[in-house]
């Protein structure tokens, strides 16, 4: 990223090779499955970048600002601001479920249950799945991106996957 | 089997590499910022070459020196006009005129001399002398045997 801040082309296409299939897959699952909008969207957060290359610090994490221009872009598409806002301050007032939600599923069947559960997840809670366990971020990172505490980013995960559990439940019987 | 979060987790992992792997992914949008200029610049150039050559195809080539003198002496025309003599005394021994010379797409003009002894010749032929009039008092006409029918 140094290299494209002193305004190295190749430096550029060498990031764009290596992030924007993972960056338009993760367009793809925020944006409802609209694939013209998943490509729109990791152009725009690769023209962005390039337009604050001159900002980039070193030893500032890639993916971690990569991934925060791609959560704002996320935000404004949906509009989501108002109603994240709102839903985060709902979820984070629920305490915590201890339950233990038991499934017996196959393979096969968890892979169709998970995929229309998570189509149907609120905007919030598929963002932070995505990030933590599709992007493969790390805590710190995500709380870098969403600029809230790393516990508030642990308890919502552990909603995020009680949520997912019930509706697998459901969805099996 | 009883799932586990592990198992959620490697199942949404597996779903994304899928999904991943089915996306088409349109090169890097600076590459086509950048390269359109010179495409540009590239269409222009062809265009410039192709129109030089086609109007070379097209257009006659120029005379050269020696051919244009020898379209003189088949298309020369005089023209009128006469250098005097200094004083209003007889014409200069020599004359201008002026050729036109027309080829297929050219059309230019040059003063070329030539000896005026066959200026006189070539007016004498050129005009024939006028008459002159007279009055219908001395034009020995009898208009009053005229009026009388």
């Amino acid at each position: 990223m140094l290299r494209v801040g002193t305004g190295s082309d190749a430096a550029f296409e060498e990031l764009y090779r290596r992030y924007a299939r993972r960056l338009q897959g993760f367009f793809f699952r925020q944006l409802g499955g609209d694939e013209g909008a998943a490509a729109d969207a990791t152009h725009d957060t690769f023209l962005r970048l390039f337009e604050a290359r001159d900002r980039y610090v070193e030893g500032r994490d890639f993916a971690t600002w990569l991934f925060t221009i791609a959560y704002n872009l996320c935000r404004n598409r949906y509009r989501l601001n108002a109603y994240e806002s709102d839903y985060l301050t709902t979820l984070d007032a629920e305490p915590l479920a201890m339950e233990d939600i038991e499934i017996e599923m196959d393979r096969e069947t968890l892979q169709r249950a998970l995929a229309a559960v998570l189509d149907n997840l609120p905007p919030p809670l598929r963002l932070l799945f995505s990030l933590r366990y599709e992007e493969e971020l790390t805590v710190p990172q995500i709380s870098t991106i969403l600029e809230i505490p790393g516990g508030t980013v642990k308890s919502r995960l552990h909603k995020v996957m009680t949520h997912i559990r019930r509706e697998l439940k459901e969805f099996k019987d | 089997m009883k799932l586990q979060d592990s198992d959620i987790i490697s199942a949404a992992r597996d779903l994304r590499d899928e999904q991943n792997e089915q996306l088409y992914v349109a090169p890097s949008p600076l590459k086509g910022r950048r390269t359109s200029t010179p495409l540009w610049w590239g269409a222009v150039a062809a265009a410039l070459v192709v129109g030089f050559f086609i109007g070379r195809q097209t257009l006659s080539p120029l005379p050269r020196e020696g051919e244009s003198l020898a379209s003189l002496e088949s298309s020369a025309q005089p023209h009128p006009s006469i250098t005097g003599g200094a004083g209003g005394g007889s014409p200069a021994i020599i004359r201008e005129v002026i050729h036109e010379v027309v080829h297929d797409t050219i059309y230019e003009t040059r003063i070329v001399h030539v000896p005026a002894a066959s200026q006189q010749l070539q007016t004498a032929q050129a005009e024939p002398a006028p008459s002159p009039g007279c009055s219908m008092l001395c034009d020995d006409i009898r208009y009053d045997l005229l009026s009388g029918n």
